[in-house]
């Protein structure tokens, strides 16, 4: 099977403001570019789904100083940028689009909707991204329990990003 | 025929709510308040002009509601709650339950009324005065 290409040039046609999605896709970029600098502009990907393993090809466009600079808390970009890889992800291996901020209290951080579904058929999105050694497959259990105690019943796809780790891991789990 | 989750006015909203969030992790809580109600306002508008789709409307209806009880805005979430369950069958039941959770969440944040005392000014909110003596008791303690 050929790699699933996540591009982040072209993360897909999601409904968030264009600056918005640019931003979180120029934060996975800042992370990937200091992590993964000899293999740039892409990496080898492992996205992990379901008991399954899929081998992937993480592509970004090389940040420049500013954006470097503007981006140097490690925390926060792992998080915004584990969004970019998210929103990339989903809508290459699903089809899946962002088209809102999910509410406080809906055990998510978005809302998607997959191309050609009913239009009432909302999925919700949790996300969190991982620089260094902390366990991603422990965090994506939280992320699970996270959209499980939300109040909004819907489905959900939990999704962890192992930056750190060659391959790149992405961690991705269906909640029905 | 676009999709109701196109509607601009949720792209709009994320994209405040989004500002929102910056403001207030940047610690202006004020500006970022004042961006939720926006967004809030959006959202509920999208979900009003969406006279189908009831589960899709519940959760439109539920974002705007909570959107404008975290900006401080308990009288516009009350309000935007109360219209949406006046009309029975829009939202999916588990949707109306959601709202009544909220709304008699939210009437238990907002002071007692006084039946002899002019109607105070929407503005002064508990959950306002409360913010403002937090933030005089900070500048106390700095």
């Amino acid at each position: 099977m050929e790699p699933l290409r996540i591009d982040l040039t072209d993360p897909g046609p999601h409904g968030l403001p264009p600056s918005k999605l640019a931003d979180r896709c120029e934060v996975a970029a800042v992370v990937l570019e200091a992590l993964h600098a000899e293999r740039s502009p892409e990496v080898d990907t492992c996205l992990e789904r379901g008991g399954g393993e899929r081998s992937a090809l993480l592509r970004w466009r090389r940040p420049d100083q500013l954006q470097r600079d503007a981006n140097a808390n490690k925390l926060k970009a792992s998080e915004e940028g584990a969004e970019g890889v998210a929103f990339a992800t989903v809508w290459r291996s699903d089809q899946y689009l962002v088209k809102m901020r999910a509410y406080h209290g809906s055990g998510a951080d978005w809302l998607l909707h997959k191309v050609g579904a009913p239009p009432d058929a909302v999925v919700r999105l949790e996300v969190s991204g991982i620089v260094g050694e902390a366990n991603a497959k422990t965090r994506l259990r939280e992320k699970v329990q996270e959209l499980r105690a939300g109040k909004l019943r819907r489905p959900g796809i939990a999704l962890v990003v192992a930056f750190s780790e060659h391959p790149v891991r992405i961690l991705l789990e269906d909640v029905p | 025929m676009s999709e109701p989750l196109d509607d601009p006015r949720l792209r709009q909203g994320s994209d405040l709510a989004l500002d929102a969030e910056k403001a207030e992790a940047d610690g202006d809580a004020t500006g970022g308040r004042a961006l939720y109600a926006q967004a809030a306002a959006l959202y509920v508008a999208a979900a009003r002009d969406l006279t189908s789709l009831p589960r899709l409307r519940a959760v439109l209806a539920v974002s705007g509601v909570c959107l404008a009880a975290r900006g401080g805005r308990f009288d516009r979430a009350i309000e935007y709650a109360e219209r949406f369950l006046a009309e029975p069958g829009s939202l999916d039941p588990e949707g109306a339950e959601e709202l009544e959770t909220l709304l008699r969440s939210y009437r238990r944040a907002l002071p007692e009324k006084d039946p002899e005392a002019p109607a105070p000014p929407k503005e002064h909110l508990l959950y306002r005065s409360r913010q403002e003596t937090r933030e005089r008791a900070g500048r106390a303690a700095a």
